[in-house]
């Protein structure tokens, strides 16, 4: 009986430690417990400012959520050899999850869903081509365009010559954006010209568009790339130096680098469409660690909203274009 | 369910009321320890968890006040520059003469790190002077702009605006600036007339970021900056709040007055401090989520909790070894009382524990100890009692004497002597009625003495006349009680010892009488006497004088009033060679009667 006793206490006592040893070791634990994730993004173009707003969102969410983002830009715009390259060499690199900007609809889709397989992937900007609803963190790119072919309405462009530079179309963002313009500009009696910029090389854009703005007839020029944008406003601002009547040319396109708010301030530019690029960072970043975590995203609509030169210093468009500098 | 519990508490106190020495020692003990311990543990973590709230709150009041300490120095700066740049610059000149660019250009320069440009314009929105030196952009007018209708509307205020995107001058790099614009009215001369203008000081934004910025309260707090009307200055996420990804409890806690407040936003109760900057109406608002407080909570209770087990259960312990070291010894104790109750004898009673313990046991084992002699001595006087009675009995009949004293009676008749005779046998007769005397122990000094004058018809008759007896009895006496059969063989002694070696003129006198309130029958005879030695050795049974007589010997005598009136009382015998003894009977004076009362009551 007694020892039976003994032995009963003696138990309990060393219960009583293990749990209190166990209780010290998760409190300690718990405080070392700060998951931090490695995060991929893989962007479908070079380095350029476009990406900046974008990467501020990214940076603000990877502070929050502790991320490591490694951000990893093409050499070359829209390359689909490289992207397919750098996603195998992320994942080997042990990435918990990809975000990745697919350069093209349909050839990226392979290499995107073996991708998938692996790590948690989210798409940004554009989808591909799949049988699975993939994650897109992207505003409505039908609508983007659709509303900046309203702009054009609105601006009285109804029976004009219109140059539509048609790059990049197998980009499913632009591939909507464009089928959004034309869903309006097939109401109107718009005369729709297209055209391909030849070579992928952006140092040739410039050339090619001032000859293309010296040479043609036309009153409206549409582009939906922001690289594109910039060289085709380039030249006309060059141009009109030499030729005062090309002033009237108006330019609408999408994207919001600095230089092309000061196209748009100096009315080289009539209006940019343009999404908002912060949000596109942060909640890439957030539905990537949701994903991580095996947890659903809510879902979030990005705004998107077309700029021209009257309201781009409205309080709201302000916050957009001119994110803090941090 | 309640009734249940009810029962269960009952039969606990029960338990504890009827348990041991130990039980209740431990079980007492540990209960007022455990409630001690978490009175005070829970006293403590109350204590703690209000000094905590306190503290918190007083660190970020501490801290909100540094930051106000700070703001406001570095826009009291600005003011001064905005106010150095019109009373000493502006003031002084008069623009058709002199131009202003080159003060306003070291004060620009000084001030670089938190101004982006310092600038006057006219009424009409020119541009008079600006530093750094730009061109306005030819698609703004001043005149619209907020900084410039505020200035104009409330001349003799200084106007801090919200941040916004600095839009005046042509930027060759497309650089856009957030800047908080510090603008006041001023009063241009010009040509010795005055028109008004306004003066406008850029301040970078990102100067008061970084003064909000470093504010450090908890873990996820942080610290924002409002305007008057609630709109955000600066708030650690504040492009997330412009993109509608988070919100912020803005507009309800600029309303807020200055200290601490406790709100509930999106499910979150978080503790609020609000400041006020002065000058421009702006309040510094700190918010610290209560999670971060309670977090330390948990842990807190969970270490408090383990460490009140680990008390109580160490006290359950020391409980339970006191109590046992206390309860031992008298447990021990017990149970050899028990085995005493149950009759076993030899039992070897332990001395242990604490001194009164220990004294307990002793005095225990002194009386057993104590119990067994008396009980020795009572069997001892039992067993001697029933021997003497014995003794006592076989002396009511003595065959020897029966014989003799018949045999003396024959002889008489033989000789025609019939009224000796008749003496003789009615003498006899008295003397074996008070002999036997219904079996009775005690009897009156009055028969007594008539059994020893029966006695002495008998023997004078027997031994023809060899002695004279005379018998003095004090009136007083005779209803006293006696033991019976004490005086006849103290005269049987005197006769065989005394008289029977004599040539005659022996005597022998019985004297009865009380003296002190004491009884005494003295038997004396002035017969052959002995040394005093040898009659005091007759008592104790050391005589080595063979005894020829019937067998009840002075000593059984002795014994027998002993045994019945105790060790005080008995025999005494005084004796001298050829003088003669006499032996006193000592008996206490009490009336038959009463002893014969007392006995029935037995």
């Amino acid at each position: 009986m007694k020892r039976k006793r003994k032995q009963i206490f003696i138990t309990l006592f060393l219960l009583l430690i293990l749990s209190f040893l166990l209780f010290l070791n998760n409190t300690l634990w718990h405080e070392k417990d700060i998951r931090i994730y490695n995060i991929s993004i893989i962007t479908r173009g070079r380095n350029s400012e476009s990406l900046m707003i974008m990467r501020q969102g990214i940076e603000q969410a990877a502070s929050e959520m502790n991320v490591n983002v490694s951000f990893v830009t093409l050499s070359e715009d829209n390359s689909i050899d490289e992207q397919k390259e750098l996603i195998e060499r992320e994942i080997k690199n042990k990435a918990d999850a990809i975000i990745i900007s697919p350069a093209d609809y349909e050839k990226m889709a392979e290499p995107i869903e073996n991708a998938r397989k692996k790590i948690p992937t989210i798409l940004f900007d554009s989808t591909i081509k799949s049988e699975h609803a993939q994650p897109s963190i992207s505003c409505d790119n039908y609508k983007l365009g659709s509303s900046l072919g309203e702009e054009l309405i609105k601006n009285g462009d109804m029976n004009k010559n219109i140059l539509i530079i048609k790059n990049n179309l197998e980009c499913s963002s632009v591939k909507e954006r464009y089928n959004g313009f034309m869903s309006v500009m097939n109401r109107t009696d718009n005369k729709c010209t297209f055209w391909d910029f030849s070579e992928d090389k952006q140092t040739t854009y410039y050339n090619q568009a001032k000859s293309l703005l010296e040479n043609n007839n036309i009153d409206v020029v549409v582009t939906f790339d922001a690289g594109l944008l910039e060289n085709v406003s380039q030249a006309k601002k060059d141009v009109m130096g030499i030729n005062k009547e090309k002033a009237s040319i108006e330019i609408y396109g999408t994207g919001s680098t600095s230089k092309i708010l000061s196209f748009l301030e100096d009315k080289v530019i009539s209006a940019t469409a343009i999404q908002n690029e912060f949000n596109v960072g942060y909640l890439s970043i957030k539905s990537a660690v949701y994903k991580i975590n095996k947890k659903d995203m809510p879902n979030n609509i990005i705004s998107s909203t077309v700029i021209n030169t009257k309201n781009m210093y409205s309080e709201e468009n302000q916050r957009l274009l001119f994110p803090f500098v941090r | 369910m309640l009734n249940l519990f009810k029962r269960k508490i009952q039969k606990t106190i029960n338990y504890v009321n009827s348990g041991s020495i130990q039980h209740i020692i431990s079980i007492s003990f540990t209960v007022i320890a455990v409630i001690g311990m978490v009175t005070v543990g829970g006293a403590l973590y109350f204590r703690f968890i209000t000094s905590t709230e306190e503290m918190v709150s007083e660190h970020n009041k501490s801290m909100l006040d540094q930051v106000n300490l700070n703001l406001d120095s570095y826009l009291r700066n600005m003011m001064k520059v905005s106010d150095t740049t019109y009373y000493n610059v502006i003031k002084k000149k008069d623009l058709a003469t002199d131009t202003i660019d080159k003060e306003m250009d070291l004060l620009y320069e000084t001030n670089k790190d938190s101004l982006i440009s310092i600038c006057a314009f006219s009424q009409d929105g020119e541009v008079i002077a600006a530093s750094p030196v730009k061109q306005l952009k030819s698609s703004i007018d001043p005149r619209v702009s907020d900084w410039f209708t505020k200035a104009i509307d409330k001349k003799e205020n200084l106007h801090f605006s919200t941040p916004h995107v600095q839009n005046l001058f042509v930027d060759p790099d497309y650089k856009y600036r957030w800047v908080v614009s510090l603008s006041r009215a001023i009063e241009l001369t010009n040509n010795k007339k005055t028109t008004s203008g306004v003066l406008l000081v850029d301040i970078n934004f990102s100067g008061i970021e970084q003064i909000c910025k470093n504010a450090n309260i908890g873990k996820s707090g942080y610290v924002y900056l409002v305007d008057r009307e609630g709109e955000i200055i600066y708030h650690p996420r504040q492009q997330l709040i412009y993109s509608d990804l988070i919100d912020e409890n803005n507009k309800i806690e600029a309303a807020y007055d200055d200290g601490n407040h406790i709100e509930t936003f999106r499910g979150e109760k978080r503790l609020v401090t609000v400041k006020t900057v002065g000058y421009t109406g702006w309040k510094i608002v700190g918010i610290t989520p209560m999670l971060d407080i309670t977090s330390d909570y948990y842990q807190m209770s969970i270490f408090a909790v383990f460490i009140m087990s680990f008390a109580i259960f160490i006290l359950v312990f020391l409980n339970m070894f006191v109590s046992s070291r206390i309860a031992n010894p008298i447990r021990l104790l017990e149970k050899c009382v028990k085995k005493l109750e149950n009759g076993v004898k030899d039992v070897d009673i332990s001395i242990s524990g604490s001194y009164e313990v220990q004294h307990l046991g002793k005095a225990i084992r002194s009386m057993v100890n104590q119990m067994h002699t008396l009980m020795d001595n009572i069997m001892i006087e039992q067993e001697s009692k029933r021997k003497s009675e014995l003794n006592a009995l076989q002396a009511q009949i003595n065959p020897h004497f029966l014989y003799n004293t018949l045999d003396s009676i024959i002889w008489m008749i033989e000789n025609e002597n019939y009224d000796g005779a008749i003496i003789m046998v009615t003498a006899l007769a008295k003397l074996f009625r008070i002999s036997l005397s219904k079996g009775k122990n005690i009897i009156t000094v009055r028969d007594e003495i008539e059994h020893a004058r029966n006695y002495l018809t008998i023997q004078n008759i027997r031994y023809k006349n060899k002695f004279t007896y005379n018998i003095e009895v004090d009136e007083k006496v005779l209803n006293y009680g006696s033991i019976k059969l004490i005086i006849q063989p103290l005269i049987e002694n005197a006769i065989y010892h005394g008289m029977e070696f004599m040539g005659g003129d022996g005597e022998i006198l019985v004297k009865a009488y009380t003296k002190d309130s004491e009884l005494y029958i003295d038997v004396v005879d002035n017969g052959l006497g002995m040394l005093q030695d040898v009659a005091d050795s007759l008592l104790t049974g050391e005589s080595k004088i063979e005894k020829k007589s019937s067998g009840i010997g002075l000593k059984n005598v002795n014994e027998r009033i002993q045994l019945y009136f105790g060790k005080r009382y008995g025999l005494e015998i005084y004796s001298e060679p050829d003088e003669g003894t006499t032996v006193r009977i000592h008996m206490p004076c009490i009336d038959f009667y009463e002893i014969r009362k007392r006995e029935e009551d037995k």
